[in-house]
């Protein structure tokens, strides 16, 4: 037995160990809380195996990860294909094209079902998608694959452009204010509104300026504001650093409340 | 329905001025100068790295869809299976999104062909769909990186909280990693996570930066000008700011009011 199949097995024996005194304490307290369903604790279980089964992946990648890495994939793609097939195919294509048709063959079609009767071209369309899997009739399939891409690259530009000029407006700062542009504040007050201004707008700038690509920045002077811009962009990753830190503390803290309380019953 | 601006329309209309003529420049033998990105001149070291070590190369899009961000990543995506093709190694790819698999396994397969290397690999083993669900891509990936022991990691593309999650997986598979993404809150974890990491707008500039393409190269150039717009714009607004006030008919006339 190698050293890494005797870790594996010591985790494994380890996680054994912990559901087995798991499980007595668990027992224990059952008697204190007659009101939590079977149904209920029988997922606390599940869950809490769930748990330790993707936790022991911080030692390495071993057979018990392996077991909980391929259920979670099979139920995320499972879940995936059925939301596709209700909340799209069947909500969004079939009943609104369905009512369509039936409503022609009832007579009582309307200006919306003439649109709605169109979505049969949506649906050809996207079967052209499966002529992937034939070489002979593969470029059919490229209209299709085109034809979404062209979309998706219009539908993004003009989603850029909309966002992109309100972020320029809200970068006009006053960087010298008066008493006439804040008479509320005091002296000291309009200095520090001043300072964060121009700090704003300098940073802004040096910023942009670091993701000029095709200026030449030979000199000392040309390279300064892009050198401050780095500065500045690596005090806010710092900034973003702590904060996605202390985010994903609070989702451990959950799991491990998870364990306690639900699982554990722990009062 | 929805209605554009005036402002807004000139503004679409200058970045397309822009690119066309940049674009045109570069088309007609004009050489366009590009500045160093220091993250993505690794690309071809980390290739050779993990052809020596024998391991295959994992290009990770992440949870790109149907976006921008999708055809910067195909642009990188071919070029370093064109590298490794050159050398006979494979490129694994994880996907997450249905239409991504298809145009991404288009791009691979190219790829090996323009080397004349069609078939060298199974594209069917080399990229996979798993969901686009985070926990899910996040586990699956990184469990086939540490099984295939990757000798180089691609993060290349979008991320949220699975991205610290998979550059340890490489790590721990002893991978050079190499990381470039466009969104801000994932970049402090692959900088101190990642051998090299290239961010934002370096992460559009990629494909022009690798491919030296005209077309590619003249886009970049008419972005900058773009840019340079913009940087001129924030200028004169701040300007008119302590003249006039922060209301000025310039911020009037950008805001469509």
């Amino acid at each position: 037995m190698n050293r890494k199949t005797a870790l594996q097995l010591a985790l494994v024996l380890g996680i054994a160990a912990l559901f087995v005194a798991g499980f007595f304490y668990h027992w224990s307290r059952v008697h204190d809380n007659p009101d939590v369903e079977l149904k209920t604790r029988i997922g606390a279980w599940v869950g809490a195996i769930c748990v330790f089964g993707i936790l022991s992946y911080l030692h390495s990648e071993n057979v018990f990860y392996r077991v909980f890495e391929h259920i979670l994939l099979g139920l995320g793609l499972g879940f995936t294909i059925a939301n596709v097939i209700w909340q799209v195919l069947i909500a969004k294509w079939w009943e609104p094209m369905y009512a369509a048709y039936k409503a022609f063959y009832e007579g009582e079609a309307t200006g919306q079902s003439y649109w709605d009767a169109c979505l049969i071209v949506a649906g050809i369309f996207g079967l052209l998608w499966y002529f992937q899997y034939s070489k002979k009739y593969l470029w059919l399939s490229r209209i299709t694959i085109g034809v979404t891409a062209g979309a998706g690259a219009g539908l993004a530009i003009k989603s850029e452009s909309i966002r992109v000029l309100p972020q320029i407006t809200s970068t006009f700062k006053n960087v010298i204010i008066g008493s006439s542009a804040a008479p509320h504040l005091s002296v000291g007050g309009r200095f520090w509104l001043s300072l964060e201004n121009v700090l704003y707008v300098v940073i802004v700038c040096c910023v942009l300026y670091y993701f000029f690509f095709s200026f030449r920045r030979d000199s000392a002077l040309a390279k300064a504001p892009a050198n401050m811009g780095r500065f500045f962009l690596m005090i806010s990753f710092g900034a973003f650093f702590g904060n996605t830190f202390m985010t994903r503390v609070v989702i451990l803290i959950d799991r491990v409340n998870f364990l306690l309380h639900d699982w554990l019953m722990v009062q | 329905m929805e209605q554009a601006s005036w402002a807004l329309r000139v503004f679409v209309f200058l970045i397309a001025f822009f690119v066309l003529w940049k674009v045109l420049r570069a088309k007609a033998g004009r050489e366009i100068y590009l500045r160093k990105i220091p993250g993505l001149e690794k690309v071809d070291e980390a290739v050779g790295r993990a052809t020596e070590m024998g391991r295959p190369i994992m290009f990770n899009p992440g949870l790109v869809d149907l976006s921008i961000e999708l055809f910067c990543c195909l642009a990188c995506l071919s070029h370093v299976v064109r590298r490794a093709a050159k050398v006979n190694t494979n490129v694994l790819v994880p996907i997450a999104y249905p239409l991504t698999y298809a145009i991404c396994e288009e791009f691979w397969k190219d790829a090996y062909a323009l080397e004349d290397k069609p078939g060298l690999f199974n594209s069917e083993e080399s990229i996979r769909f798993f969901s686009p669900s985070q926990p899910v891509f996040a586990s699956s990936t990184s469990g086939w990186m540490e099984r295939d022991r990757v000798g180089a990691n691609f993060l290349w593309g979008s991320y949220g909280w699975e991205s610290l999650f998979l550059a340890e997986a490489g790590q721990r598979a002893g991978a050079i990693q190499i990381a470039c993404i466009y969104s801000y809150y994932q970049v402090p974890f692959l900088i101190v996570s990642c051998d090299y990491t290239a961010f934002g707008e370096e992460f559009y500039a990629a494909g022009a930066y690798f491919g030296r393409d005209p077309v590619l190269v003249g886009s970049l150039a008419g972005q900058d000008m773009s840019k340079l717009v913009i940087f001129l714009l924030i200028i004169v607004g701040s300007i008119l700011a302590v003249v006039i006030g922060e209301f000025n008919w310039l911020y009037m006339l950008l805001y469509g009011t």
